[in-house]
């Protein structure tokens, strides 16, 4: 049994002798957990923030009645319910969406209204804001610490609250310090009385959600009790539903994030391995020695064992590290179109699980890039076959071969197109198959591009093109290394990028559109009210406005999201007056001019593709919706996409809107101007025409377009951030190859200079070896790359409904294949000027 | 042919600086053949690589031809090593991916000999040591001493003038390292060529026409038993 000590030596040795590739090694361990561990932190973040703040709130709750409707519900209803069997506790609140402005700016927030109930529950938001209102003798506005911070607020003073359309001023009364909240205080959350809130939205004696704490073992029972009497007009539900429908709507993105983060750990792995090969030939020799001195096979094994657990260990410990910055700078943001639904903040909420599968899957993938190179090291032929023989008897089974490897790789390649054909359900794990199969396809592929470019450079006057297939075809490990490095990196770019782009586009495609019925559109909130579901009283406004001569004419849509058992749904009431209800881009099934005549017509409604396949609907047929007035009929006129709102979107007749909802107040006014009035003109004619206090914003069509794109287009960008991070990494790693693959030959290298190489040939065998390799590996992975970005297109299209429209990313592909032609190039210079930058005396033996 | 004229090479290191060729002077003719002997670190690669306008004196100056190596142009240089010398390694130093015909070939080639003339010289070169019938395999396949034979007949390709081999028996048995020490020894005399030998092999002062010594760079009396102590 060998000794720790002794392995600590050997490792020690291998420190000294090859500093440079163990570093390379850990840090491509490191990049690739540190992606893995940011994403996972930013994806768990989202919903772990959101659970926290319900449970913050609804203490010992576990069920809850929500309304149906941003108006809430009457509080006779609470009262009834509190009232009923086996029912501890029942707390009223009131939510409203608001914009709090300070002296150094505005901020979003959920207000919520609740009495001395609420603190009964025992939610640590709740009681901490409670205790901090009580000390403030007044106890009507609280907020935390970095609400209070970042729009400069200071307690005693009075802050700005622009709600329902409406300005007010409020005295803020307390500010809860973070150390008592931790990450809770990040949530956009500020609490006020009960009476106050409701005076705020102009909602007296209503309540929007009425928190439950039954009695011990009664929960299913008064969950019953309570959807017989109530389930009609509002959701009785589990107090963390909300919770599940954020999950919900964020899961194409989780998913798609992890699914990426996963495939840089395979790329951080590859450079890692890659690394490992740089110094293979020393490696080799020191085992060589070591079997000679009679090493039992179990103390190589110990040996390399150890060797990839403290790379592992290292990698792993740096990534961790690496991914906390990343998730801090550039994931902290949670997405802009989640943020418009559900009151999640900034904070981030980092797991012991989180750390452990990200430390886990770092050592992982530091065995696995650790045992490639040694099972092949201590195959090779360069130790004495005897030697080989009897070093490790394990490894004397029979070598898999590079045909046996490419059927499988090619088999997964047809397998993964087949699947996301047939079923676009399995199209993410067609695609990891599709990016598997690609690497397993390399080997084989480099093998007879080899072979071929050999055959040609045999024609060939220019001697660096013999030498360098020459070359590669001997050391066919590295060029594959190279190779799969190139591929992966493109495969990765252009899918993510190129997916990216076309969601953008459609998103932005559905904004222009949604947007551009009307010249100025109205609304009260700021940038985060991006689907305009924040009501006001607007009658008094469009009387007003119409009296103004620029303004033809001043329509109210009316919108909010309704709770689907599901998900959320965003609910358009369109105007019908409108001329085209569905935006053409939007439009999935049925006859654009029937179905808006239909929703004209009322009962109508048009869904979105997901939503319909979900229910089995076709055209014409009808199904219920759950309204705050109860369950209403529609006919189904047309299925539609989304409208930027992944879970799905529902559009119908304002008008049946207004008496579903019960609510004659408005969430956008979209006024069109008089022929030939200037846009500018009619827009400060239209704000000054506003009531006094008025918060609502007035943008242009375009301004509003812009502002949509830019909160939806928010969308998926951590993907792009992720294949930044690889590119990076592996632009970092293919200079490394190079450089190295130049140092290790440098006793050849030497020895052709000597016989009379020129600088120029010796620049150019550098470059035909390692840009080559890897403009074949680029060009490999934009074609694989571009298939991916069919692949996630169709998945994102299949699970989200979203018209996204294919549109091969070749430009960024093309952008991206340059980059590293270039890099490569300046890599071989850089390798080239190294070599001859030493004495010569590589090739020479003696001294 | 080759002068150095009180030639010196010094090396800066951390430790100070190391004087690698001290003030030699040295003289080779043409049809000679001169064995280099002299412990590790006393500056006979460094000999060499000067000798090969790799390196350049930092004093004194080696001429080849009349011509001062150290007033030529890199391109002048390149072209001297590429149409004067030959090399032979201890490590062969041969391509592994190229057959033994293509690495015989390959010096023709870097200086720009069509392909056609270059591999029908280089099957010459194999065929005047012994390898012909092994032209086509691959330096894996050689044995040791035939791919040493392959690297002679590559310095031999280009018809130098001069062949610098480094240890060229250095990681030969003592059967085939006398068999490459028969080739080197006949070119003095079959092709006109001078020949330095790099060595710690006592058995090549036997072939020698000039057995020199080398001492903490400096030229000093060849001792026999120190050669073999050397080694």
């Amino acid at each position: 049994m060998i000794s720790l000590r002794t392995l600590l030596l050997f490792y020690r040795r291998h420190l000294r002798v090859q500093p440079l590739r163990e570093l390379m090694a850990v840090v491509g361990v490191a990049a690739g957990v540190a992606l893995l561990f940011a994403v996972q932190i930013s994806n768990s973040s989202i919903t772990s923030s959101f659970e926290q703040l319900v449970h913050g709130v609804a203490g010992h709750a576990t069920l809850e009645v929500a309304s149906r409707s941003p108006e809430g519900f009457d509080a006779s209803i609470g009262e009834k319910i509190a009232g009923m069997a086996n029912i501890r506790t029942a707390a009223p609140i009131l939510t409203q969406q608001i914009t709090m402005v300070g002296p150094k700016g505005s901020k979003a927030l959920t207000l919520v209204g609740a009495d001395e109930r609420l603190a009964a529950l025992d939610g640590k938001m709740i009681s901490s804001f409670e205790s901090y209102a009580k000390a403030s003798q007044r106890g009507l506005l609280v907020v935390t610490q970095p609400t209070a911070q970042a729009i400069g607020a200071v307690r005693g003073n009075a802050v700005v609250i622009q709600a329902g359309g409406r300005t007010e001023h409020l005295t803020l009364d307390a500010i809860v310090p973070t150390s008592d909240l931790g990450t809770l205080a990040e949530s956009p959350i500020a609490a006020t009385s009960l009476p106050v809130a409701q005076t705020l939205a102009r909602l007296p004696n209503r309540i929007t959600r009425l928190l439950i704490e039954p009695a011990p073992g009664r929960e299913s029972q008064v969950r019953q009790a309570i959807t017989r009497r109530f389930g009609e007009t509002l959701n009785v539900r589990a107090v963390d539903a909300e919770a599940q429908l954020l999950a919900s709507a964020a899961k194409p993105e989780a998913q798609l994030t992890a699914l990426f983060s996963a495939i840089s750990l395979v790329v951080g792995m590859i450079l890692a391995y890659n690394a490992l090969l740089l110094a293979s030939g020393e490696r080799r020799a020191f085992f060589a020695y070591l079997i000679q001195l009679g090493t039992p096979d179990s103390a190589i094994v110990a040996s390399l064992a150890f060797d990839a657990l403290i790379l592992g260990i290292a990698g792993s410990i740096l990534g961790l590290l690496v991914g906390d910055a990343i998730s801090l700078l550039a994931y902290r943001a949670p997405p802009g179109y989640l943020t418009a639904a559900f009151p999640i903040g900034a904070q981030r909420i980092v797991s012991i699980q989180t750390i452990s599968i990200a430390f886990a899957a770092g050592v992982l993938a530091a065995f696995i890039a650790a045992a490639l190179p040694a099972v092949a090291l201590l195959r090779g032929n360069a130790i004495e076959p005897e030697l080989t023989g009897r070093a490790l008897s394990l490894l004397r089974r029979p070598r898999v071969s590079d045909s046996l490897v490419f059927v499988c790789g090619a088999t997964l390649v047809c397998a993964s197109i087949a699947a996301s054909l047939l079923w676009p359900a399995a199209t993410v794990i067609a695609l990891v198959a599709f990016a598997g199969g690609l690497v397993l396809c390399l080997p084989m592929i480099v093998r007879y591009a080899l072979k071929l470019a050999r055959g040609a450079s045999r024609h060939s006057s220019d001697p660096s093109a013999r030498l360098a297939s020459a070359e590669l075809l001997s050391s066919p490990t590295r060029s594959v290394a190279l190779l799969a490095t190139g591929t992966i990196a493109v495969f990765l770019m252009v899918t993510i990028g190129g997916s990216v782009a076309d969601v953008q586009r459609a998103v932005r495609a559905g904004a222009e559109e949604t947007v551009s019925n009307a010249d100025l559109w109205i609304r009260p909130g700021g940038a985060e009210n991006v689907y305009g579901t924040q009501p006001f009283a607007y009658a008094v406004t469009q009387r007003k406005l119409q009296q103004i001569d620029v303004v033809r004419s001043v329509l109210a849509y009316r919108e909010s999201f309704l709770d689907l058992p599901n998900r959320r749904v965003w609910v358009i009431g369109v105007p019908p007056q409108v001329p085209s209800p569905i935006a053409e881009s939007q439009l999935v099934k049925g006859n654009e001019a029937t179905a808006t005549e239909r929703l004209r017509e009322g009962g109508w409604a048009a869904i979105s593709q997901t939503i319909a396949s979900e229910r089995h609907l076709r055209l014409g047929e009808s199904f219920n919706l759950p309204t705050p007035s109860g369950f209403a009929r529609f006919r189904l006129a047309a299925t539609i996409s989304n409208y930027g709102w992944l879970p799905g979107t529902i559009l119908l007749n304002a008008d049946d809107y207004a008496k579903l909802w019960q609510t004659a107040d408005a969430s956008q006014l979209a006024v069109t101007l008089r022929s030939g009035v200037p846009l500018a003109t009619g827009k400060l004619a239209v704000q000054r025409a506003l009531p006094t206090g008025s918060a609502l914003g007035v943008q242009t069509a375009e301004e509003r377009q812009t502002q949509v794109s830019k909160v939806l287009g928010s969308t998926l960008t951590r993907l792009n951030q992720t294949s930044a991070v690889v590119l990076v990494a592996a632009i970092a790693t293919v200079i490394a190859m190079m450089i190295s693959a130049v140092w290790q030959r440098r006793g050849r290298l030497d020895a052709l200079i000597s016989i009379g190489m020129s600088f120029g040939q010796l620049a150019r065998l550098v470059f035909y070896e390692s840009g080559c390799v890897l403009l074949g590996g680029c060009l490999i992975g934009m074609a694989g790359g571009i298939f991916g970005q069919y692949l996630v297109d169709s998945w994102l299209h299949y699970s989200t409904g979203s018209p996204i429209k294919f549109a091969g990313a070749w430009s960024l592909g093309l952008r991206t294949i340059l980059t590293a032609v270039a890099i490569s190039i300046v890599a071989s210079a850089i390798a080239v000027l190294r070599t001859v930058g030493f004495r010569p005396k590589a090739a020479f033996s003696t001294e | 042919m080759l002068e150095l004229e009180r030639a010196c090479k010094y090396y800066s290191t951390p430790a100070g600086e190391i004087r690698a060729v001290d003030d030699v002077s040295l003289v080779i003719h043409a049809s000679e053949l001169v064995a280099l002997f002299g412990p590790s670190g006393s500056g006979k690669t460094t000999l060499l690589l000067l000798a090969a306008g790799l390196l350049r004196c930092d004093s004194g100056v080696v001429c080849f031809e009349g011509h001062n190596l150290g007033a030529l142009s890199k391109r002048d240089v390149l072209e001297y090593r590429r149409t004067k010398l030959g090399f032979v390694f201890q490590n062969f130093n041969l391509v592994p991916g190229l057959s033994g015909e293509e690495n015989v070939a390959l010096p023709l080639l870097l200086r720009g000999v069509h392909r056609d003339e270059a591999h029908e010289r280089a099957l010459a070169a194999l065929e005047s040591v012994g390898l012909l019938a092994r032209a086509s395999h691959s330096p894996a396949k050689l044995s040791g001493g035939e791919q040493q034979r392959a690297a002679i007949a590559r310095a031999l390709v280009g018809e130098p003038k001069l062949v610098l081999a480094d240890e060229p028996t250095g990681n030969l048995d003592s059967e085939t390292g006398d068999a490459v020490l028969d080739l080197l020894s006949a070119l003095p005399r079959e092709r006109g060529a001078a020949c330095v030998l790099v060595t710690h092999d006592a058995r090549v002062a036997r072939y020698a026409d000039r057995v020199l010594a080398l001492r903490d760079g400096r030229l000093v009396a060849y001792d026999p038993e120190i050669a073999e102590l050397g080694r």
